[in-house]
């Protein structure tokens, strides 16, 4: 089924890495000329990106970063009877729906999307966002080594 | 218009997805079981978010400290090479 996908996905580790060290490597010729601040602010930029390539830009997530915009806002599914009370009676819950409000302001394209496309959305980007943290600490953890 | 069946949400596919989110914090964060819980399951996500932003940021900083330091080409080399090992 067409939800399926994002319950399975993995993030892909080699293209992962690749993106980001490609990336580190056109920023680190450029050393001389930056600053360790201004660097911080590109290496961040480049991790996010590589992470955006990295899953791909079927998610919705993905397009909000690589085009620093949100995207054209989703169209609501119509839901039959029976399920539509189950998500109408969780967002009825004020607390629940000002964390997912505040769940919005931090996955990126949040606001745009539907709860449960949010769920899963949210899923996936934690999934590459642990990927990233991994892989930036193994860097560091190798750079640290040579130095 | 009609609604086409593959994009229909259920239920089930909503506890699955929350109970996915679940799994996916780190076991420190998680809370008891249950869909009494999902605005605490949400506030749980959302700290992890924040904390896995703060590390990005982080390691960027230590990153581009040891830009400045160190030989790139046998680093980088050795660094592709294990982790295409992995």
């Amino acid at each position: 089924m067409h939800n399926n996908k994002y319950l399975k996905e993995n993030p892909n580790q080699p293209l992962l890495a690749y993106h980001f060290i490609q990336a580190l490597t056109r920023i680190n010729l450029a050393a001389h000329t930056t600053s360790t601040k201004q660097r911080s602010h590109i290496i961040k930029h480049a991790a996010y990106v590589s992470m955006a390539f990295a899953a791909g830009n079927k998610r919705t997530w993905t397009h909000a970063v690589l085009h620093n915009r949100f995207p054209i806002k989703t169209r609501f599914h119509r839901l039959s009877g029976s399920r539509r009370s189950f998500i109408v009676s969780l967002s009825r819950n004020k607390e629940t729906l000002h964390q997912a409000h505040l769940l919005r302001s931090l996955v990126p394209g949040g606001h745009a999307m539907e709860f449960s496309s949010l769920l899963m959305e949210t899923a996936n980007y934690i999934q590459y966002l642990t990927a990233q943290v991994r892989l930036m600490q193994c860097i560091v953890e190798k750079f640290d080594m040579h130095v | 218009m009609s609604s086409r069946r593959s994009r229909t949400i259920t239920e089930e596919e909503i506890n699955e997805l929350i109970s996915k989110l679940q799994s996916l914090l780190p076991e420190t964060r998680r809370r008891g079981a249950g869909r009494a819980s999902a605005s605490k399951l949400l506030k749980e996500t959302c700290n992890y978010i924040k904390s896995l932003h703060r590390e990005v940021d982080d390691l960027s900083d230590r990153l581009s400290g040891l830009m400045a330091t160190m030989d790139t080409n046998s680093a980088q080399a050795e660094i592709i090479r294990s982790l295409l090992r992995s």
